[in-house]
C-alpha cells in the first residue's frame, strides 16, 4: 500500500508538470490553430534566466527574478507567435505545415540564444517549493511532489474561473470558437490572441520552474519538456483542455510506475511507445472502449459507431 | 493510338549542367586536402537525405521528423554487416537499404494513416525510439561510446580498401545514381501521384491513385535512399548514438526547406549551407544555429518552396508573361442556371441507334445515407447502362451530389448495394472503383495547382500508363515512351473539349473558370472510363462552351460510355438524356424519357413549387 501511494505521488507530480504544458500547448492550439515547437524552450528560458540573473546580479531576491523571467518569457512566446506564426499565414495555400517548421526554427533559435549566454553545461536549481516529507497511508512522500500537485490544481482552478466568469475569458473563447465572428461581433481579436499566449507562456514557465529542482538545468531542457506535454495533448486530444490535462496526469502515472516497477533502460521508452500506440491505434482503442462499455452496460450501438 | 515520339533524352540539358558541376568539384577537391575531401563527403550525403525526405515531405507532402531514425538504422545496419557479418564494403550499403526499407515499411505502414502534426509526432518517437536503441543495443552499436574503425580504407580486403582511398568518387557516385532514380521517378506518372497526393486528393483517388499505397511506396523508397546515406555516413570512420539525435532530422529538415521543397536538387544548396559553411567558416556553432533557426522562420515566411523551389517558380512565371501575353478571361458567373437563360442548343446532337453488344451496367439498389437524423436519401434504386445518358435532375438539397459520392466511393452509404457489371463494389474505395471503370467529377474542383493543366489530365490518365515507380527510376527510354503516350491522350482529350493550346501549360488557378471546368472533364474522360458521373459539368460555362461538352459527351456516349449527368441546367439534360432521373428531398419522384418528365406535374411542382406548377400546367394546356 505504501508504495502504491508513493507511486501514485510521484507520478502526479511528474504528471501534473506535463498536465501543465499541455494545457499551455492547448491554448496556444484553440487561439491560433498551431502547435508550437518552441514552447518547452520558452519555459527553459524562465529557468534559465533565473539562474543567470541569479549569477549576474546575485541581490536580486529569488522571487523577483522568476517575475522578471516570466516576463519575459511572455513577450519571448509573444514573439515567435508574431514572426513564426502570424507572418507564415500565407504559406497556407502552399504546405499544410508550414507552422511545424518555422516554430522549430523558432526553437532552434532560442535554445542557441540561450547557450549564448548560459552556457550548455548543467546547473541545479535552488528549491522553491518546501522540501520535507508527509506519511500517507503508510508511503512516505516528499512534500514538493504533494505541492507540485496542489499548486497545478490552484492553476488549473483559478484559469478555469477566469476563463468562466471574466469579459477576457469570453473573447477567448469566442476567438478560439470562430475568429472571424468574434472579429466581427467587436471582440479585439489580435490583442485577446496576444494574452493567451502570453498566459501560456506563464503556464509553461511554471511547469519548468517547479520541474527544474528535480532535475539539472540546461538549455536543451526544454525539448523533453515540450515532448511530454505534447505525448498529454494527443493522449487527451488535440484542443481539449480537460483531455490534455488528464493525459498528462495519466503519462506521469505511466512514467513512474515504469520507473518502479520496469526494467531500467526500458523507462525512457515508455512515453514514446505510449504515444505511438495512441497515435495509430487511438481511434480503434476508442471504438472498442465504447463497445465494450456498450456491452457492459447492454446499450444497442450507436449506427457507424463501428 | 499513334504517337510521334521524341528523341529519347537519356539525360536533360540541367542534368547534365549539374553532373559537370559535381564532377568538377570532385576533381578539383581530390587534388586538395583531406579536410575539403570530408566536407564534400558530408555533403552530398546530406543532400542525399533532403533529397529523399523531398519525395516524402516535398512532393507527397507529408511531413517527417523521423528521417534521422532511418539515417541511424542504415549507418548501424552497415556496422552490423560490416563488421559482423563479414559483408564487405560497398555491398553493406544495400544490406543497409534494405533494412532502412524494411523500417520505413514497418514505420510508415501505420503511421501514414496520420497527417501533419500527428505524423511528425509518431515519426519524431521513431526517430528517439530509435537512438535509445542505439544507447542500448551495445552488441552493434558500441553503446554510448559509440563505434569506430570504419573507414573501407583500412579493410583487409583489397578492393574495398582501394575504393575506401577512393571514397569521394564512390560517395559521388551513389550520390548520383540516387538523385537520377528520384529525378525519374518524379517524372512518371508515379511521381504526378505524389503530387496529387499533397494537393488532389480527392481527384487523386478518383481517377485510380491508391493514396495510402502511393505515399507508403514514398516512404520505403526514401526509407532506402536514406539508408544508403546512413551506409556512407558510417564509412567515414565512426558513429555514436549522439549523432542520431531529433536535431539531426531538423538539421534534414532544414536542408530540404532551404534548398527546395519539390525540387530534389535544390537540397544540395541547402547542404552546402547547412553542413559546408560552417565547417569552413569557423563561428560560435550557437551563432551559427541562430541563423539557421532563423532561416528556417525567413524561408516560410517569403519563399515557402524553398529557395531554388521559388526561384524556379518565379523563372517560370516570368518566362511564360514574357513569351504570351495573357489573353483576356472571360469569367461567366459561377450559376447560371436557369432555363431561360440557356435555352436547349439548336440542332439535333442527338446520336442513335445504340451501341451494340456493349453491356454492362452500374446499379444503385436501395441506397440510403443519412447525416445524423438528416435523412439524405431514402430506398434509391438507379441503374446506368454503358452507351446511355442518364440525367439526374432535383432542385438544390435534394440529395444529388451526395449520391455521387456514394456511387464514386467517397461516401459510404447507409443501406444498399451498388454493382458495377454484376460485381458488389459497395466495399471499395474510390481508386479501386476507378479501376473497374468508373470516373468521376467534382462540383467543386480539386485539381493540382502545381501541376500544368496538360499533366493535371496525364493524372487523369493514370490507369492508362503500365511503368510501375521501379521501372520508371531505371529503365529511361520505357518511361518517356509512356510519358509521351500520356501526353498524347491529353492533348487528344484537350483538343476535342477545344481546351486551347496555350492555356495546356499553365496551371489551374490561371484559367479563366469556364475553360478550368472542362478541364475537369478532361481529367476524367483521359482515364477513358466505362461509366462517368458528371457533378454539374455546364455550371458556369458559356454557351459555347455547352456545344463543346455537349458534343463531347455525345460522342463519348456513342463509343459506349455510361454517363450519369447531374445538371441544373435542364435544356442540356433535356436534350442529351436517353432517360432522366429526378429526386427530392431524396427520394426517387420519377424515371422516365426527357419529354415525360419535362412534362409531368410532380417534377414541375418540385422545381417550382405548386402555384407556378399549376400555372404552368395549364399555360400548357
Amino acid at each position: 500500500m505504501g508504495t502504491v501511494v508513493e507511486v501514485a505521488i510521484s507520478g502526479l507530480a511528474t504528471g501534473a508538470v506535463y498536465a501543465l504544458v499541455a494545457l499551455s500547448l492547448n491554448m496556444v492550439y484553440v487561439t491560433a490553430r498551431v502547435v508550437s515547437f518552441a514552447q518547452g524552450d520558452i519555459g527553459m528560458l524562465v529557468v534559465a534566466g533565473t539562474l543567470e540573473l541569479g549569477a549576474t546580479q546575485g541581490n536580486l531576491p529569488l522571487g523577483v527574478r522568476l517575475v522578471l523571467c516570466f516576463a519575459g518569457a511572455a513577450l519571448v512566446a509573444l514573439l515567435v507567435d508574431i514572426v513564426a506564426v502570424r507572418a507564415i499565414r500565407s504559406t497556407r495555400g502552399v504546405t499544410s505545415y508550414g507552422w511545424i517548421v518555422s516554430t522549430l526554427g523558432a526553437s532552434i533559435v532560442l535554445q542557441n540564444w540561450a547557450a549564448t549566454w548560459f552556457g550548455t553545461e548543467s546547473q541545479t536549481f535552488p528549491e522553491i517549493l518546501p522540501t520535507g516529507t508527509l506519511n500517507v497511508f503508510g508511503g512516505v512522500v516528499p512534500l514538493e511532489q504533494v505541492l507540485t500537485v496542489v499548486l497545478a490544481a490552484v492553476l488549473v482552478a483559478i484559469l478555469a474561473v477566469t476563463v468562466r466568469r471574466t469579459q477576457w475569458g469570453r473573447m477567448a473563447r469566442a476567438l478560439a470558437d470562430n475568429r472571424e465572428i468574434a472579429a466581427s461581433c467587436g471582440v479585439p481579436v489580435n490583442t485577446v490572441r496576444s494574452s493567451v499566449i502570453m498566459v501560456s507562456a506563464v503556464l509553461v514557465g511554471v511547469a519548468a520552474t517547479v520541474q527544474a529542482p528535480q532535475t539539472f538545468v540546461n538549455v536543451y531542457m526544454g525539448t523533453p519538456l515540450l515532448l511530454n506535454g505534447m505525448v498529454a495533448v494527443v493522449l487527451g486530444g488535440l484542443g481539449e483542455v480537460g483531455g490534455g490535462l488528464a493525459g498528462g496526469l495519466v503519462l506521469g502515472l505511466a512514467n513512474a510506475i515504469a520507473g518502479r516497477w520496469l526494467d531500467s533502460t526500458l523507462v525512457p521508452y515508455v512515453p514514446f511507445l505510449l504515444l505511438l500506440v495512441w497515435l495509430i491505434f487511438g481511434i480503434e482503442i476508442r471504438a472498442a472502449t465504447r463497445r465494450v462499455v456498450n456491452e457492459v452496460l447492454r446499450r444497442p450501438t450507436p449506427t457507424g459507431a463501428a | 493510338m499513334k504517337v510521334r515520339h521524341a528523341p529519347r533524352r537519356f539525360v536533360t540539358a540541367p542534368e547534365v549542367a549539374i553532373l559537370a558541376v559535381v564532377l568538377v568539384a570532385t576533381v578539383f577537391v581530390q587534388g586538395t586536402n583531406d579536410f575539403y575531401l570530408r566536407i564534400i563527403e558530408l555533403v552530398l550525403i546530406y543532400t542525399m537525405v533532403g533529397m529523399a525526405l523531398d519525395l516524402v515531405t516535398g512532393y507527397a507532402g507529408q511531413f517527417s521528423l523521423g528521417h534521422s531514425g532511418l539515417f541511424a538504422v542504415g549507418a548501424y545496419s552497415a556496422v552490423y554487416a560490416y563488421l559482423q557479418m563479414g559483408i564487405p564494403f560497398p555491398f553493406d550499403i544495400l544490406f543497409a537499404m534494405l533494412v532502412a526499407a524494411a523500417a520505413g515499411l514497418v514505420v510508415g505502414g501505420p503511421a501514414l494513416r496520420l497527417a501533419d502534426l500527428y505524423l511528425a509526432l509518431a515519426t519524431a518517437a521513431f526517430a528517439f525510439i530509435i537512438q535509445l536503441a542505439a544507447n542500448d543495443l551495445d552488441w552493434i552499436t558500441g553503446g554510448a561510446g559509440g563505434v569506430g574503425g570504419l573507414q573501407p580504407s583500412i579493410s583487409h580486403s583489397s578492393y574495398s580498401a582501394w575504393l575506401g582511398d577512393h571514397y569521394l568518387w564512390v560517395v559521388m557516385v551513389v550520390f548520383v545514381v540516387g538523385w537520377l532514380s528520384l529525378r525519374r521517378l518524379t517524372q512518371s506518372r508515379w511521381g504526378r501521384a505524389l503530387i496529387a497526393i499533397r494537393e488532389a486528393g480527392q481527384v487523386a483517388s478518383a481517377v485510380g491513385i491508391g493514396l495510402r499505397s502511393v505515399k507508403l511506396q514514398a516512404f520505403v523508397i526514401s526509407a532506402a535512399v536514406t539508408g544508403a546515406a546512413g551506409a556512407l555516413f558510417a564509412h567515414l570512420g565512426y558513429v555514436s548514438p549522439d549523432i542520431f539525435q531529433l536535431s539531426l532530422s531538423i538539421a534534414f529538415v532544414t536542408i530540404l526547406f532551404l534548398g527546395g521543397n519539390g525540387t530534389l536538387i535544390g537540397s544540395l544548396i541547402g547542404a552546402l549551407v547547412v553542413i559546408g559553411v560552417p565547417q569552413e567558416v569557423e563561428i560560435d556553432p550557437n551563432v551559427n544555429n541562430i541563423v539557421y533557426g532563423a532561416l528556417l522562420i525567413a524561408v516560410m515566411i517569403v519563399a515557402p518552396r524553398g529557395v531554388v523551389g521559388s526561384a524556379a517558380l518565379a523563372f517560370d512565371r516570368l518566362r511564360r508573361s514574357a513569351s504570351q501575353p495573357d489573353s483576356p478571361a472571360v469569367r461567366p458567373g459561377p450559376h447560371a442556371t436557369a432555363i431561360e437563360e440557356h435555352p436547349a442548343p439548336s440542332g439535333s446532337r442527338r446520336r442513335r441507334g445504340a451501341p451494340a453488344s456493349l453491356n454492362g451496367s452500374v446499379r444503385a439498389c436501395d441506397i440510403s445515407k443519412s447525416f445524423g437524423g438528416l435523412h439524405v436519401l431514402k430506398d434509391i434504386d438507379v441503374h446506368l447502362e454503358r452507351g446511355e445518358l442518364l440525367g439526374l435532375i432535383g432542385p438544390n438539397g435534394s440529395g444529388k451530389t451526395t449520391f455521387l459520392n456514394i456511387l464514386g466511393g467517397q461516401l459510404p452509404a447507409d443501406a444498399g448495394s451498388i454493382f458495377l457489371d454484376d460485381m458488389c463494389i459497395g466495399g471499395e474505395g474510390p481508386a479501386r472503383r476507378a479501376a473497374l471503370g468508373l470516373g468521376r467529377t467534382f462540383q467543386h474542383g480539386g485539381l493540382s495547382g502545381t501541376l500544368t493543366v496538360r499533366e493535371n489530365v496525364m493524372l487523369g490518365a493514370h490507369l492508362r500508363g503500365t511503368v510501375g515507380f521501379a521501372p520508371a527510376a531505371t529503365l529511361v527510354a520505357r518511361r518517356l515512351c509512356e510519358e509521351d503516350e500520356l501526353r498524347a491522350r491529353a492533348d487528344v482529350t484537350l483538343d476535342e473539349l477545344g481546351v486551347e493550346k496555350h492555356y495546356r501549360d499553365r496551371r489551374p488557378p490561371e484559367l479563366p473558370y469556364g475553360t478550368l471546368r472542362l478541364v475537369e472533364v478532361a481529367v476524367a474522360l483521359a482515364g477513358m472510363p466505362r461509366y462517368l458521373l458528371l457533378d454539374e459539368p455546364a455550371a458556369g460555362l458559356a454557351e459555347e462552351e455547352i456545344d463543346r461538352l455537349a458534343g463531347v459527351l455525345d460522342r463519348s456516349v456513342a463509343s459506349g460510355v455510361g454517363i450519369l449527368l447531374v445538371e441544373h441546367h435542364l435544356g442540356l439534360v433535356l436534350d442529351l438524356a436517353d432517360r432522366v432521373v429526378v429526386i427530392e428531398s431524396g427520394k426517387l419522384i420519377m424515371t422516365g424519357p426527357p419529354r415525360d418528365v419535362a412534362a409531368d406535374p410532380k417534377v414541375l411542382e418540385a422545381y417550382l413549387g405548386p402555384d407556378w406548377a399549376r400555372q404552368a400546367t395549364e399555360a400548357a394546356q
